[in-house]
């Protein structure tokens, strides 16, 4: 037997001494001695690893980055107060809120800690042999809360997770959130990252979404950090027969985030539409990368983003359709589009079909261009000013994937691409 | 008004404009006619600041300052209009959102006030009914799915809300029926005034009978070649450019 030896990276060798340091102080549940493992033996994901091939994740764990808990004083008033959620003051929802890392009761209008009970999906989840993902086994490792929901009963309401990070600087957080919707439940997820002060934050989510017969979720997700946020969002979807899942991701902050998921149709008759807009610039680093296992047949995937980069920032879109040779009459298609706003902003977009199947329909495309020089001189010819006309343009391009959105949802999502585009082209 | 002294420009570096001279007036309204490629919309698009024509020469002085110093939205908000030959379509602008920003954008422009969503809706509805526009084209994005004719309309629409001082009409009659042709005429004519100009810039005569010209001038590789009344209009479709040019 060969046992292959490591060079670990000084933050790999941060993130095991804190591991070892804290496990005992983390809430009890199997699994995490043996996540460590895995990660000890095979790394944290750099850019070698063909899904991280964009997003090198051990280049984000620094040899100074702190782990811990943090008793942070916030008041609902201040989480409000911030431009991501008041966006929202006109959509009427219960929020659970996060401050750093942890669940608060006190600020929160419903939801169980995963720390105080795990229902039996999530316990089974936990203590599960690792399935070879760096952030599914970084969570599982370090996590110190998370939100189990388990909907029984169809709501209008909207549940609003709010994650906050502030008055820490740079320390690490682990979450395991656990969300169920039992048969023909209808829901609806709003999800936001906020900062509070200009503090570099750092957080790993990871989600484990359990979707019954005939559940329907319409799950909106906001990143409004500031421009010192680290972000790692993990998503595992399992997806029962005649699902409807509408994810849809806004990202208007934040200085690295990766969003990921594998999404899995372990039934038929489903309809997922996973969509994303990114409106970035400086030097930010946005990266969406889902993977949909079309496991049976008939079901529809969509995966559609679109980007609008500026400065230097980098867009990213890996999106991946696996249909396994059961899964006839599979539909799975992708979309990326981008509009690059400068010379040193990019787009690396890579969509990828592998179909063992015969009697599918999939498809992938993706376009990167400037705005359109003849529709904005269209605009401008009618007085209206150069950086007003690319606002309207540009606005209309993302509107394509906000409009799917519920209307009080869709109100938000314009105010905050409003926000983003006044601040970015100011006329 | 409108200066034009010796202009010369390119299109991709093929000259299109050859030295081209003509003064507009105030309460004027000049027809330009003349064969394909004659350099009749290169010379609107010049005006309006359209960037893949290049201005290699000539000056254009407009209300008394340079053109060429002037943005494009500059020289909108400074009353300079041009119907397109081809109106855009774009998807997901709505055409009263449109309509508005440009409105307000010129008005606060020129220092006044932005106009109130009432004032602005009353006015639009006045004016579209004008132009046979519906509630239902102005609801839709921005000319998506339009008509030939119904872009042209929403083109005139545009002008009257507007209310330029100089309106260039480029070939706004390609594409209408006579019935069409007729709503756009009496639209841009109900805009005849005083202290207003108009360039109509047309292949056939048909337009001019219901547009009347004060001045008629034909332009051939980029010169004006002959100027007159309105009775050249006639001239021109009685004997063909052939005849025209080869007297010039």
């Amino acid at each position: 037997m060969t046992v292959k030896t490591i060079k670990y990276s000084t933050g790999e060798l941060a993130f095991f001494g804190a591991f070892e340091a804290q496990k005992n102080s983390l809430p009890k549940a199997e699994g995490r001695e043996a996540a460590n493992a895995w990660l000890k033996a095979s790394g944290i994901a750099t850019k070698r690893v063909e899904f991280y091939h964009y997003s090198d994740l051990r280049r984000k764990f620094g040899k100074s980055q702190a782990y811990g808990a943090a008793d942070s004083k916030v008041s609902l008033a201040q989480i409000k107060a911030h431009p991501t959620i008041a966006a929202f003051d006109e959509a009427d929802y219960q929020s659970i809120v996060f401050v750093d890392g942890k669940l608060r009761a006190d600020l929160s209008d419903t939801g169980a800690s995963l720390a105080d009970s795990a229902p039996t999906w999530a316990a089974e989840n936990l203590k599960r042999a690792d399935n070879g993902n760096h952030i599914d086994n970084l969570t599982r490792a370090m996590w110190r809360d998370g939100i189990c929901l388990d909907i029984e009963e169809s709501s209008d309401k909207p549940i609003h997770l709010i994650f906050v990070s502030s008055g820490q600087s740079n320390v690490a957080h682990f979450n395991r959130h656990y969300i169920s919707l039992a048969d023909n439940v209808t829901a609806t997820l709003i999800e936001s990252h906020i900062n509070l002060d200009d503090e570099p934050s750092f957080n790993l989510h990871h989600f484990n979404f359990k979707l019954a017969t005939a559940a329907n979720l319409t799950h909106f997700v906001v990143n409004g950090e500031n421009d010192k946020a680290v972000n790692i969002c993990r998503t595992e979807g399992d997806y029962a027969d005649k699902v409807e899942l509408n994810s849809t991701a806004l990202a208007i902050g934040g200085a690295w985030t990766r969003r990921e998921g594998d999404l899995y149709c372990n039934g038929s008759n489903m309809d997922l539409k996973i969509s994303g807009a990114v409106l970035a610039g400086g030097e930010q680093h946005i990266d969406n990368s889902y993977v949909v296992h079309h496991k049976l047949p008939e079901n529809i995937s969509f995966q559609r983003f679109k980007n609008v980069i500026d400065d230097k920032a980098h867009a990213i879109f890996q999106g991946k359709v696996i249909v396994a040779i059961d899964a006839q009459k599979t539909d799975g298609q992708q979309m990326s589009q981008s509009i690059l706003l400068s010379d040193d902003a990019s787009i690396s977009t890579k969509p990828e079909l592998e179909i063992y199947a015969d009697d599918v329909e999939c498809a992938h495309g993706a376009t990167v261009g400037a705005l359109d020089e003849d529709t904005l001189f269209y605009l401008r010819a009618r007085g209206i000013p150069k950086k007003i006309a690319q606002r309207l343009l540009i606005h209309a391009f993302v509107a394509e994937i906000s409009d799917e959105l519920p209307e009080a949802l869709n109100i938000a999502a314009d105010k905050l691409i409003t926000v983003w585009l006044n601040a970015h082209l100011e006329a | 008004m409108l200066e034009i002294k010796n202009l010369q420009a390119s299109v991709e570096e093929k000259p299109i404009l050859k030295g081209l001279n003509l003064t507009i007036n105030a309460g004027e309204v000049h027809a330009i006619m003349g064969p394909n490629g004659a350099g009749k919309s290169t010379l609107a698009n010049v005006l309006a600041g359209q960037a893949d024509y290049e201005v290699d020469g000539g000056s254009v002085s407009f209300h008394g300052e340079d053109l060429f110093e002037l943005e494009i939205e500059e020289r909108a908000a400074k009353g300079l209009f041009l119907s397109f030959q081809y109106p855009l379509e774009i998807p997901g602008v709505a055409t009263m959102t449109f309509l508005k920003e440009s409105i307000n954008a010129q008005r606060k422009q020129r220092g006044q006030d932005e106009l109130s969503t009432p004032n602005f809706m009353k006015l639009v509805k006045e004016k579209a009914q004008q132009l046979n526009v519906t509630p239902e084209m102005l609801r839709r994005p921005l000319n998506v799915g339009f008509s030939g004719g119904e872009k042209k309309r929403n083109e005139i629409l545009q002008m009257l809300l507007l209310e330029p001082s100089l309106c260039i009409l480029d070939e706004t009659d390609s594409g209408l029926d006579i019935d069409a042709l007729r709503v756009v005429a009496d639209g841009v004519n109900s805009l005849r005034s005083p202290d207003r100009a108009m360039l109509i810039i047309t292949h056939y005569q048909r337009l001019l009978d219901y547009i009347k010209p004060d001045f008629v001038h034909i332009l051939v590789d980029g010169k004006i070649v002959k100027s007159g009344g309105a009775e050249l209009a006639h001239e021109l479709e009685r004997d063909g450019y052939k005849d025209i040019i080869a007297s010039a």
